[in-house]
């Protein structure tokens, strides 16, 4: 390179030396692996993220499990023993204090939908028993016996909250945002924009089996972060798992091959034209791996190559209803194995979990579906090692109402409950067999410190080793609310 | 270096040694006010004790004035920390003491350094300046034309006096003009977003005259191809969406389906040309200001866009962001919870502006070829009333809740309404003079009211019946013949009466009425009886079916089905039937009118504000138009960001030349074709964009190209790269489209890509143009550009590129059997270029590596052809290769590149 065309500031310089600018970040990122980058903070100016943690990390990447549909904390990992003993009875009948009249009741129940959203003061009792788990003694529904036997190495919290009562908090839980307030990037993609990948050949960003439908495309969207940090959904089983990722009908691979070739020919000597087009070298090492990536999703994607042990531990075997959220969870577990640094995985159906009526027959049947495969994960990341270096965050969008829900002469299930709902995290950086946090008595309201949902995203980054006051973009202010605070009582 | 402290002491940075409130010493490093307490004051503070709000006396914006303090003394203490006021207000353990009032306390770090710098006797730089009087911002200033600098060297128009001074200014050599392939190309993509056709470009190159480049210019800025290229740079703006909420259901939340009309309005109205400040006042105000015209009417898309179903809040709220941030380059919406932080706008100017946009609703008017609309729907947010879509309509705005108050809430939640605050009036902001709109109430005429005036609508009704009549004479069915018959004769005497009671023709209106009732009441009467007629006959004939399906499952549950139907249908004609009866012992006057009702005035509030907004005095208006223009033809905007011309916005690189062109376009009665012209045809536009020996030094100093001493290359848009691929094969199919395609459709479809359809949920981008930074329907005010490889891989794997190759190199195959020549000819078609000696080389050796490849496929029978695509591979080495060829030049850099 002709040394004159050196004389830029020394960061510029450096990222166009590697081919990249601001355009290229993505493909910046895969340069400035292991170890820790130095703060720009020096200059005072704003540059884009280095692709480096800004201290020391505890995890590399995160498999974010979530279940669309709102799951009951109070059928899984928050048992209230006072639902069972006022059952029938409302929340006057109780010596609790009344929960509609507490402070934070309106502010944690802001409706999409401009009409008031219906109150059930009546008890639903408790629609599955509790047993006491592993030396922790965590208790775990016994619809979950397979996570009940990994719990020694969970990390319950109890205290979460959101503020949407209806499901565009699924989109709240992932960018931090209500549907009301503006859109900002999803969690999975701020983490891509803060790190970027250990291996350049596969999205760093993967999502199985959602986005859940067509307005939920927020949660794995960038937003302004633009499209390179966007989630990438795959498809496992698909002839093409990405979008363009198989070549056309009757092309020979040598054929492409050829192609792939001349394109990095033509370019490279396009850019001796404009030797200081970052994008033009962003393009060239774009084809490169672009020819690489045609092969590796594939791969990554091809459960075939596990063992039938491991296939069975996640659940997959034909005709069982564990075996798709079991495919994506092994996935999962192959991508973050391959480098990848954050896996969205949506193993479930949302009806499951929405239990508006017949709560019972519908989390019985989805904890069904997922108790294996994610006891399965947990199992394995383990046994590979791989838990020390992956978060694991087991969530959803909402709790549901200690309450019954009656709307239109509903008997059996529980409405929306954004007020107190449980979640766990497992694997680096967090402590094994601990519960953090509760609800009150009645299993209503986060009790203080309650957490808003992007305390999980700060605590994530954390884990990483971001931060993401840090990772802010010039003209796009954030505020504390998105930034959330660290859970520190969690980590390890 | 900005470092006062250093220049005060005589050493960059010292250290010293302080007391902290814990005992221990502790030594600090100095702190610096103008790099790190100014901007942490300026950030946390200022928006209370600044030159905007002096709470409690106190403003914080100056060191002197620090000193002097507020109503309870001086907010700092030199060389005692635990003294000052304003130190002990930001470390506060109560929350209602601790300042920042209205945002997080400042952390540790902060406060220490904050303590360091008066400790170290708080330093301040000499001459420091308060904050600017706001009135005073650039952008708020009335726009002056300034005079043209002088210049040295060549410029070929006024543009260019203010470029190439401010390139002197800062000791920057200009790039020499780009060559002519470079500009033809450049224009090309520019204006109408396709590159030229190889006989364009030797016809260009040919034009030996001065103003070749101006002839095509010229010739583009007429071209219809400019109004769907600058119509796509518009609709980012004005935030164009196809309807969204749950498509896969159908559920229509967002936006409304026919939103394409307003598409098609601004395409149509870029073309020819209309003016800005009118294409304003349609936008917001067509339904009070042309409420004859429904293709004008389409314009208020811009608003129906917003429409949001569960939450009517939400509607208004966008309304009164995007109104501001597009037209006016004002963040209103940071007044929402509380005034803004930057500039002077207050929360509840934000609600007046808000005021504006109380009374509208949404309502779906008759379109030709849609049929009859029979009531008008009124919008319940959180219903599903409105949320299916249906037969084609024009979905607009009209005033319709005309005693709705607009109230203040507080925290930006509606629930909380502040019920000390009286009702806001319409306002604007009063720093831009939008205190002195005048509201004036207009009456609209009769057709705004009863759309079923129209010519069309009585047309259709009509043909609709004799098409009915001559089918019904056909089947000789005298009984269906007298019910078509005297149906026809209804709709002929409902329109009689309706023309004398809303038109000039002279009659009775009450015997017109009564008759035009009569005969309607005796035609439904006709139509219910044929109707019924028909029905009884289906049900035994259902019944027929039933038993002959016999023990055929699939057969008999279909059956089953028909028969359920077929009953339910006989129930409801015998129900049509009876109340036919009925009607017809009533004699009231009251015929069935052709459309719903709507009331026949307006508040006039958003055409007051349409007209501020475009008016010449507005400050704000021009200058946002013409950094919209310049940042798409620049690839880089004056001021920024474009939606926010307020305190926090960046000055603009050359404030002249923005009000200059803001002058300019007021001028030019608003015209943009001229803006455009002008552009273009300036030197700046014309420079190289490659940094050459001359220009090199230029790297250093600014090596973001701020100044434009070379024209910036960038990605072209996800649209420009489809539809060129289309364009150079001749496969780009430009008939006119009156709807949407679907997006399933995108790799298949021969149309431009802005007429499909585009929605920021899952599914509302074209997978490829995903790839490509299409835009966020929510939020584009300015595209970005990425680079990553699943780019590559949808340009080599997509079938329209696949498809678009074959066609391509096979013409060229056709007309260039040599091979260098052939390669020739497919550079100059996709890359407005020739190829050099090595790029000619490298592609003959491709060539020649892909036919050996073919030719043992071929003796290994391993060479196939089946691809179900409409244009498969050929099965001839030599073509085939050509073909992969052409196709791999798509994945050249220049291809998806402006240059």
């Amino acid at each position: 390179m002709d040394p004159l065309l050196r004389q830029k500031s020394p960061r510029r310089t450096f990222l166009s030396d590697c081919g990249m600018g601001f355009t290229g970040l993505a493909l910046s990122t895969m340069l400035f692996r292991d170890g820790i980058s130095k703060a720009n903070a020096e200059s005072g100016a704003w540059a884009p993220p280095t692709g480096q943690p800004l201290f020391q990390p505890k995890a590399k990447s995160v498999i974010w499990i979530f279940l669309s549909g709102g799951y009951s904390h109070l059928e899984t990992f928050d048992p209230k023993p006072a639902l069972n003993k006022f059952a029938g009875k409302t929340f006057d009948d109780t010596p609790f204090a009344d929960p509609f009249k507490h402070p934070y009741h309106d502010a944690r129940s802001r409706s999409v939908i401009q009409k008031k959203r219906d109150l059930y003061p009546e008890i639903m009792p408790l629609q599955i028993g509790f047993k006491k788990h592993g030396q922790s003694g965590i208790e775990v529904a016994d619809w979950l016996p397979n996570i009940a036997s990994c719990v020694d190495d969970l990390c319950v919290v109890r205290n979460m909250y959101t503020t949407d009562n209806d499901h565009a908090a699924e989109n709240q839980i992932h960018t931090g945002r209500h549907k009301l307030d503006s859109i900002e990037p999803s969690i999975g993609s701020w983490v891509h924009y803060g790190l970027g990948s250990l291996n350049d050949n596969l999205p760093s960003f993967c999502v199985l089996g959602g986005p859940t439908r067509n307005n939920t495309r927020t949660s794995i969207d960038s937003n302004y972060l633009g499209p390179k940090h966007a989630g990438i959904p795959l498809k496992i089983g698909a002839a093409s798992p990405l979008p363009y990722a198989k070549r056309g009908a009757a092309v020979l691979a040598e054929e492409q091959a050829n192609q792939f070739e001349l394109a990095r020919e033509l370019n490279g000597l396009a850019a001796v034209q404009y030797p200081e087009d970052d994008a033009i070298r962003a393009r060239i090492k774009s084809y490169e791996l672009a020819f690489n990536m045609q092969m590796a999703v594939p791969e990554a994607l091809d459960l075939k190559k596990e063992s039938v042990a491991i296939r069975e531990s996640y659940g997959i075997e034909s005709g069982s209803v564990t075996t798709t959220a079991g495919q994506r969870l092994l996935t999962a577990r192959r991508l973050v194995e391959r480098g990848v640094r954050f896996v969205q995985v949506f193993p479930s159906r949302y009806g499951y979990w929405d239990s508006h009526q017949k709560l019972k027959e519908n989390h019985g049947k989805g904890c069904a579906t997922i108790d294996k495969p994610v006891a399965g994960l947990i199992k394995d990341l383990k046994q590979r090692g791989l838990l020390d270096e992956t978060l694991v965050v087991f969530c959803t969008e909402f709790g549901r109402t200690p309450g019954l829900e009656t709307r239109s002469g509903k008997k059996d299930g529980r409405d929306h409950h954004p007020h107190g709902f449980s979640i766990f995290f497992a694997g680096a950086g967090v402590k094994k067999g601990h519960v953090y946090g509760a609800t009150d008595e009645l299993g209503f309201h986060a009790l203080e410190p309650g957490h808003y949902i992007t305390d999980i995203h700060a605590t994530v980054l954390h884990l990483l080793g971001l931060d993401s006051r840090k990772l802010e973009v010039p003209g796009r202010k954030r505020l504390d609310i998105d930034h959330g605070n660290v859970m520190k009582g969690i980590l390890a | 270096m900005n470092s006062f402290a250093g220049s005060a002491n005589g050493a960059g940075r010292i250290t010293l040694v302080l007391l902290l409130w814990s005992v221990l010493p502790v030594e600090v490093t100095a702190v610096d006010y103008l790099s790190e307490i100014k901007p942490l004051l300026k950030e946390k503070c200022y928006a209370c004790h600044g030159v905007l709000k002096q709470k409690g006396g106190l403003r914080l914006d100056t060191v002197e004035l620090i000193l002097k303090g507020g109503k309870s003394g001086p907010a700092l203490v030199p060389g005692d920390p635990a003294g000052s006021s304003m130190v002990v207000r930001v470390s506060h353990a109560d929350d209602d003491e601790r300042m920042p009032q209205e945002a997080a306390a400042l952390s540790s770090g902060q406060i220490e350094r904050i303590r360091g710098w008066i400790a170290a006797g708080a330093p301040a730089p000499e001459n420091e300046k308060p904050e600017n009087d706001p009135a005073d911002h650039w952008s708020f200033r009335p726009i002056s034309r300034p005079p043209l600098p002088d210049v040295d060297g060549p410029i070929r128009n006024e543009i260019d006096h203010f470029i190439f001074a401010k390139l002197t200014e800062k000791n920057l050599v200009p790039s020499e003009e780009a060559s002519k392939p470079v500009l033809l190309r450049r224009i090309y993509l520019d204006l109408v977003g396709v590159p030229p056709t190889r006989e364009e470009f030797q016809a260009f190159l040919a034009d030996n005259s001065e103003t070749a480049y101006e002839k095509v210019v010229d010739r583009l800025l007429e071209d219809s191809r400019y109004g769907e290229r600058w119509g796509r740079h518009w609709m980012d703006i004005w935030r164009y969406s196809s309807w969204y909420g749950r498509r896969s259901v159908p559920d229509v939340r967002n936006s409304y389906p026919g939103i394409w009309r307003w598409r098609d309005w601004i395409i149509r109205s870029l073309n020819e040309d209309k003016p800005y400040d009118r294409m304003i006042i349609e936008m917001l105000a067509a339904d009070e200001i042309a409420p004859e015209n429904d293709e004008t009417i389409a314009a208020t898309g811009f608003l129906v866009r917003n429409w949001f179903a569960l939450n009517s809040e939400q509607w208004r709220r966008d309304q009164v962001e995007h109104t501001g941030k597009a037209f006016l380059g004002l963040t209103l919406n940071c007044a929402h919870c509380h005034d803004h932080k930057y500039d002077p706008i207050s929360q509840r100017e934000y609600f007046a502006f808000r005021a504006f946009f109380e009374p509208i609703e949404l309502r779906q008017d008759r379109v030709p070829g849609g049929g009859h609309i029979d009531k008008y729907v009124p919008y319940v947010p959180g219903t599903t009333s409105l949320r299916k879509p249906g037969p084609q309509v024009l979905p607009r705005v009209f005033d319709d809740r005309f005693d709705d108050e607009t109230r203040m809430y507080a925290g930006g939640d509606e629930r909380n309404i502040i019920q000390d605050e009286p009702p806001v009036a319409p306002s604007g902001p009063a720093i831009v003079g939008g205190d002195k709109i005048e509201i004036q109430p207009i009456e609209l005429p009769e057709v705004a009211a009863y759309p079923g005036l129209k010519e069309f609508v009585r047309r259709e009704e009509i043909t609709k019946r004799e098409t009915t009549l001559e089918s019904a004479r056909q089947s000789k069915d005298r009984a269906r013949i007298a019910a078509a018959e005297a149906d026809l004769k209804a709709i002929h005497a409902r329109i009689a009466a309706d023309r004398v009671k809303y038109e000039d023709d002279e009659g009775d209106f009450e015997a017109l009425a009564k008759k035009a009732a009569e005969l309607e009441r005796l035609a439904n009467l006709l139509i219910a009886q044929t109707e019924f007629a028909a029905a009884e006959k289906s049900v035994p004939a259902a019944e027929a079916e039933v038993k002959q399906a016999g023990e055929d499952e699939a057969k008999k549950k279909s059956a089953e089905a028909a028969l359920k139907k077929a009953k339910s249908d006989l129930a409801a004609a015998q129900k049509k039937l009876t109340t036919a009866k009925a009607a017809q012992s009533k004699t009231d006057v009251g015929y069935t009118p052709l459309s719903p009702s709507y009331h026949q005035k307006s508040t006039g509030r958003r055409t007051a504000l349409a007209n501020w907004i475009a008016s010449p005095e507005n400050p704000l208006t021009a200058r946002v138009a013409v950094n919209h223009l310049w940042a798409r033809h620049f690839r880089q905007p004056l001021a920024e960001p474009v939606y926010d011309f307020g305190r926090r916005g960046k000055a603009p690189t050359h404030p002249k030349l923005i009000d200059w062109l803001a002058s300019e376009l007021i001028a030019a009665e608003w015209k943009m074709k001229p803006i455009h012209r002008l552009i273009v045809t300036s030197r700046a536009y014309r420079l190289d964009s490659a940094a050459s020996e001359t220009t090199r030094d230029n790297l250093a100093a600014d090596p973001d190209n701020r100044f434009l001493w070379r024209f910036r290359r960038d990605q072209a848009e996800a649209e420009v790269i489809r539809d060129s691929i289309l364009h150079v094969t001749g496969r780009l199919d430009p008939t006119p489209i009156y709807d949407e395609i679907p997006n399933k459709e995108a790799d298949t479809a021969l149309r431009r890509t802005v007429y499909f359809e585009t929605f920021p949920e899952e599914g509302g981008k074209g997978a490829m143009v995903a790839l490509f930074d299409a835009p966020d329907p929510c939020d584009c005010y300015q595209r970005s550009s990425t680079v990553m490889p699943q780019q590559a891989l949808a340009i080599l794997n997509n079938p329209l590129t696949l498809t678009s190759s074959r066609v391509l190199a096979r013409e060229l195959a056709n007309q260039f059997p040599d091979e260098d020549k052939f390669i020739t000819a497919a550079f100059e078609s996709i890359l407005t270029r020739g190829p050099s000696a090595d790029e000619l080389a490298a592609c003959r050796g491709f060539l020649m590596k892909q036919r050996d490849l073919y030719a043992s496929a071929i003796a290994t029978k391993t060479l196939t052809t089946q691809t179900g695509l409409d244009v498969p591979p050929s099965d001839k080495p030599q073509l085939r290769s050509r073909e992969t060829l052409v196709q791999t030049l798509f994945g050249h850099s220049e291809f998806v590149t402006l240059p």
